[in-house]
């Protein structure tokens, strides 16, 4: 028995879970390949994993159920219940990728909250504070990343944008602008 | 509206959703410029995200007042919506901050401003001292931290969560681990490639002939358990899960890939309802909101005896709707998750007590491939057990932090509407006891600290009961086919007694013969399902020496396992526990007949005193010469005890596939409920009950049209004569003018049955729905009264003419209980996962 495809609602109870598994596969696969040390650990690889690879998944099944006219793909039937299954995976992955720098980076005011909490009760001086950070790390381990993302180049005598640095920097500038705010102070 | 129409109203009202949060901060920062002070800007952006929530809330309800001819959105479009602005929320929350906070934003924009970033000034951190102070300065002003006399301490704290998790994670995705970290999960990937390579050729008959077959199944299940076991980490890593699994999935490997679907319980049950749901989810329907079976019946009624709901049978509803694979794959990788979920309780629970990871592997090993055939065979079989390790795990986690009293009460109060909750409620209580007696240290303290949480855990319990309740509010309406010999309730003891043997609930005390020697399949003295009771030789072996090597800890365990032996024997108890149970009234037990679905527990505390064993042995050897004796030795018992499991899994699995009919696509099923009108009208009067559908002119001798409509309701009664479809009985009633009379065939969905009807004459539908599923009748579109027929069935007049008439069933009150039993399995996860990672 293979009853009609529902006509009346967009998203179903499915589509949640549907896309809600398609997430957790990727977040796998994320976890998997970010343990390989040579594997490269660059936003790229980031939205490939969650955004372009699932895509072309989603497409690959899309040309299956139809190749193979499985009775089970719904997708067959509904290429839009697709779509909205990928937009919850989306948003989801989106959260996560929006995370992903506090965890990739670890925050400095995350890290300075460990750092009181290990010093309570009697509390933590600025000393305590800054031995949290490894030397030089907040800023050199963040330009190393900039580089790796290819936002920066190395001239030879200094650093200078790439073309997609500047497009970044267009889009910060002009948004704080739009806010009323200045630049933020890092 | 067309579909299409909607669809793209509904895309438009996602793009809003998506934009909503950054245009409303914008117009919040334009009205409230206060907001752009530093110390202010973070409550800004939270304000105006909370005010873009109910304005986008407020906005959606509005629609609900707009004319005919706009949409109405769904409870689950709406849910949809408001989490994807939920989302779009966190999303620019965290945009702003990175404009705010960010050091590689705050690099980038300089070296725009500047044109160029000087490496000494990018990298020599002369901004160090002023960066830390500015975040101090942030986090004083949220309330976060607090600063006296030039020393800092936690505030609300509320980061604190956070930053926990966030560490975890980046341990997680960033491991300092040597250079070689990738070479474990290449050489898992490449035995994992051998292994179903060799179970696949096996399984297309290259090792055909019976001997040979055996011997292959040996040696493959030799080598999966000696190869993942020599691999197996020392630590406890996600790696050491994935090895444990290898071994049955190399003796079920064929099985999943075969067309084949077990016989008996299985395919006559088990598989129709799993069909049916997932055709209807892979559809777009969502939750089906009947079963159509004996005439329908709510789906919610189905919630314990058929548990559609499970963790593995959502994900074998996933796998059927996201990829191309037939129906009795899907079918049956969920049944293989299910025991992987199972198994890997027993993995976490054994390496909790022991410490020791293979322990912990030998525990899963019994637990997956032993007893696997009966739990193909009786899928309930995981539905009884699937909980019982995870609530173990948080009762010994208890020590370690009370809050995982938690995750213990939602997987308790989940048990409450799980199959057959007697077993749930028993075993975890007796588990429960027995962690309160043998009082290990820390739990008294432990159990003060969890006091707190007395509240959740009602409400828990509460949530959990839901779908139990639903049943038992309804349970006036209904009766079981299963029971048509006798009463639901027995009044006295010896009633229960002769029905328990009636159904054969309970297991002989020869059944446990069965752990040292497998019974025939062809003795037709024995029960089918006996095999259960398997674990593996050397396992017993094992499990005898845990007393004598770790009393302390074995002890208990043996003791559990004594009383779980007694209840599977049921009625056959030496301590005649069910007679206890029976005369202090425990909750249900009149209603309960399935001793046997004890025997688990057995299996369970056999692995656990199994891995107690290997802790032992692999703990000891002093020099190296010893430790790689013990090792080589350990691993000889691990290839011994699944060349014993292997193939009797693969017997057992093939013999139910040989008795199985050819998969046929039906729906049709077995049901354990049915509504009590039509359970007794079938017994009075089995005419009273057509096969099809049907439309008549008949009315016991009134002409047709308004009169004979008007005398409907007092004509057709249980006490008057029924309606049926067979002529003859009309004819023999007298009437001059012989009736009009024709059978209509209707398309069932999972909404309802639909009829495309063309009739020369007004008449009455004869439905086979029934009458107390509750359903709504749409002729040509309207709704329309329906009207009792032989107290049981639906029917509607219609007019003559061609006609569409529907009979759709509101899924009602279950989709929201539904979402609050499977909010529970989430709550249980996340609790579990985050109070062991934090």
């Amino acid at each position: 028995m293979h009853p009609p495809l529902n006509a009346t609602s967009c998203v179903t109870l499915f589509t949640f879970l549907a896309g809600t598994a398609s997430f957790l596969l990727a977040m796998l696969l994320h976890a998997v390949r970010w343990r390989i040390p040579l594997s490269a650990r660059t936003t790229a690889g980031l939205f490939a994993t969650f955004v372009a690879w699932p895509a072309a998944a989603y497409l690959v099944l899309f040309g299956l159920g139809h190749a193979l006219q499985s009775p089970g793909s719904w997708f067959v039937r509904a290429p839009f219940h697709l779509l909205f299954v990928y937009v919850w995976h989306l948003a989801l992955s989106a959260v996560y990728i929006m995370t992903y720098p506090a965890i990739q980076a670890e925050s400095p005011s995350l890290v300075m909250m460990l750092a009181v909490a290990a010093k309570m009760p009697e509390g933590a001086d600025m000393e305590d504070i800054c031995q949290a950070f490894p030397p030089q790390s907040l800023l050199r381990d963040r330009l190393d990343d900039l580089l790796a993302d290819g936002l920066l180049q190395d001239s030879g005598a200094g650093y200078v944008l790439s073309w997609k640095g500047q497009l970044l920097a267009a889009v910060f500038t002009n948004y704080r602008r739009l806010l009323g705010l200045p630049m933020g102070e890092g | 509206m067309t579909l299409a129409t909607r669809q793209v109203q509904f895309l438009a009202i996602l793009f809003a959703a998506a934009v909503l949060p950054f245009v409303v901060h914008v117009a919040f920062l334009r009205l409230f410029p206060g907001f752009r002070t530093p110390d202010r800007r973070q409550r800004g952006v939270m304000g105006s995200g909370l005010a873009g929530f109910l304005l986008f809330a407020f906005g959606l309800a509005g629609t609900a007042s707009l004319p005919a001819g706009y949409p109405r959105w769904s409870s689950a479009e709406l849910l949809y919506l408001q989490s994807l602005y939920l989302a779009a929320a966190y999303i620019y929350f965290h945009f702003f901050n990175m404009s705010e906070t960010a050091r590689r934003i705050r690099m980038i924009v300089a070296a725009s401003q500047d044109q160029r970033l000087e490496p000494r000034e990018a990298a020599a951190d002369r901004h160090l001292g002023q960066l830390i102070q500015n975040r101090l300065d942030r986090l004083v002003a949220i309330k976060e931290l607090t600063v006296r006399e030039g020393r800092y301490f936690i505030g609300r704290g509320l980061l604190i969560v956070p930053a926990k998790i966030m560490t975890r994670l980046r341990n997680t995705l960033f491991p300092e681990v040597a250079n070689d970290s990738a070479a474990p999960w290449r050489r898992i990937a490449l035995l994992y490639f051998v292994t179903l390579c060799l179970a696949a050729a096996e399984h297309q008959g290259y090792f055909s002939i019976p001997p040979y077959e055996w011997l292959a199944l040996t040696l493959i299940g030799g080598l999966a358990g000696v190869s993942s076991f020599i691999m197996l980490s020392r630590r406890s890593c996600p790696e050491n899960y994935v090895l444990a699994a290898l071994p049955f999935l190399s003796a079920t490997f064929g099985f999943i890939i075969s067309a084949d679907i077990p016989a008996r319980d299985t395919s006559s049950f088990h598989f129709p309802f799993f069909q049916w749901i997932a055709d209807a989810a892979a559809n777009g329907f969502g939750v089906p909101g009947w079963i159509p079976i004996e005439g329908g019946i709510d789906v919610s009624f189905y919630h314990i005896n058929n548990f559609p709901f499970l963790p593995s049978r959502l994900a074998g509803y996933l796998i059927y709707a996201l990829f191309p694979v037939s129906l009795p794959t899907a079918f049956k990788l969920q049944m293989v998750l299910g025991v992987l979920f199972f198994a890997w309780g027993v993995y976490a629970v054994t390496a909790q007590l022991t410490k020791s990871q293979p322990a912990a592997y030998w525990a899963a090993l019994c637990a997956s491939l032993g007893g696997t055939g009966i739990t193909f065979h009786q899928e309930q079989v995981i539905a009884t057990c699937h909980l019982i390790p995870w609530f173990t795990l948080c009762l010994l986690k208890m020590r370690e932090k009370p809050a995982f009293v938690l995750p213990a009460g939602a997987l308790f109060a989940l048990g409450l509407s799980t199959h057959y909750p007697q077993i749930q409620i028993i075993s975890m209580g007796l588990i429960a006891g027995t962690i309160l007696l043998c009082r290990p240290p820390g739990m008294a303290n432990a159990i003060t600290m969890s006091k707190r949480f007395a509240p959740w855990l009602v409400l828990l319990t509460l949530l959990g009961s839901l779908p139990s309740l639903n049943i038992w509010r309804h349970s006036d309406e209904l009766a079981g086919a299963m029971r048509n010999m006798r009463d639901l309730r027995p009044a006295s003891y010896e009633e229960y007694y002769d029905m328990n043997i009636l159904q054969q609930s309970s297991a002989p005390p020869w059944y446990f013969r069965q752990y040292l020697r497998l019974a025939k399949s062809d003795d037709p003295d024995i029960m089918s399902d006996v095999n259960g009771l398997f674990v593996g030789r050397p396992t017993l072996l094992l499990a005898a020496t845990a007393i004598l090597l770790r009393p302390a800890m074995a002890v208990p365990v043996a003791i559990f396992m004594a009383v779980a032996a007694e209840l599977t024997l049921g009625i056959n108890s030496h301590l005649s526990l069910p007679r206890l149970l029976f005369a202090a009234r425990f909750p249900f037990i009149d209603v309960f007949r399935q001793w046997y679905h004890f025997f688990p527990l057995i299996n369970f505390s056999l692995a656990i005193l199994a891995g107690i064993s290997i802790q032992r042995i692999t703990e000891g050897g002093t020099t190296p010469g010893g430790r790689r004796l013990r090792r080589w030795a350990m691993a000889l018992l691990v290839a011994l005890n699944c060349a014993d499991l292997i193939p009797y899994d693969r017997g057992y699995l093939q013999t139910w596939c040989a008795q199985s009919p050819e998969y046929a696509g039906t729906s049709q099923g077995f049901t354990p409920f049915q509504y009590k009108a039509r359970f007794e009208l079938l017994k009075a009067d089995p005419s009273a009950l057509p096969n099809s559908a049907f439309i008549t002119t008949w009315y016991s001798g009134t002409n047709t049209g308004i009169e004979a409509e008007q005398a409907l309701a007092s004509q057709l009664s249980r006490q008057s004569r029924v309606i049926t479809n067979r002529l003859e009985d009309a004819a023999a009633d007298g009437t001059d003018q012989p009736p009009y009379m024709a059978a209509v065939d209707g398309d069932v969905t999972p909404k309802g049955l639909a009829y495309l009807i063309d009739t020369p004459v007004k008449a009455l539908l004869v439905s086979t729905v029934n009458y107390a599923l509750g359903t709504q009748a749409l002729v040509n579109g309207n709704p329309t009264e329906i009207r009792r027929i032989n107290s049981v069935l639906s029917g509607v007049m219609i007019d003559a003419g061609k006609n569409e008439v529907s009979f759709e069933k509101k899924a009602g009150i279950y989709p929201a209980i539904l979402c609050a039993h499977l909010g529970l399995y989430g709550f249980a996860v996340c609790a579990i996962l985050c109070l062991m990672l934090l």
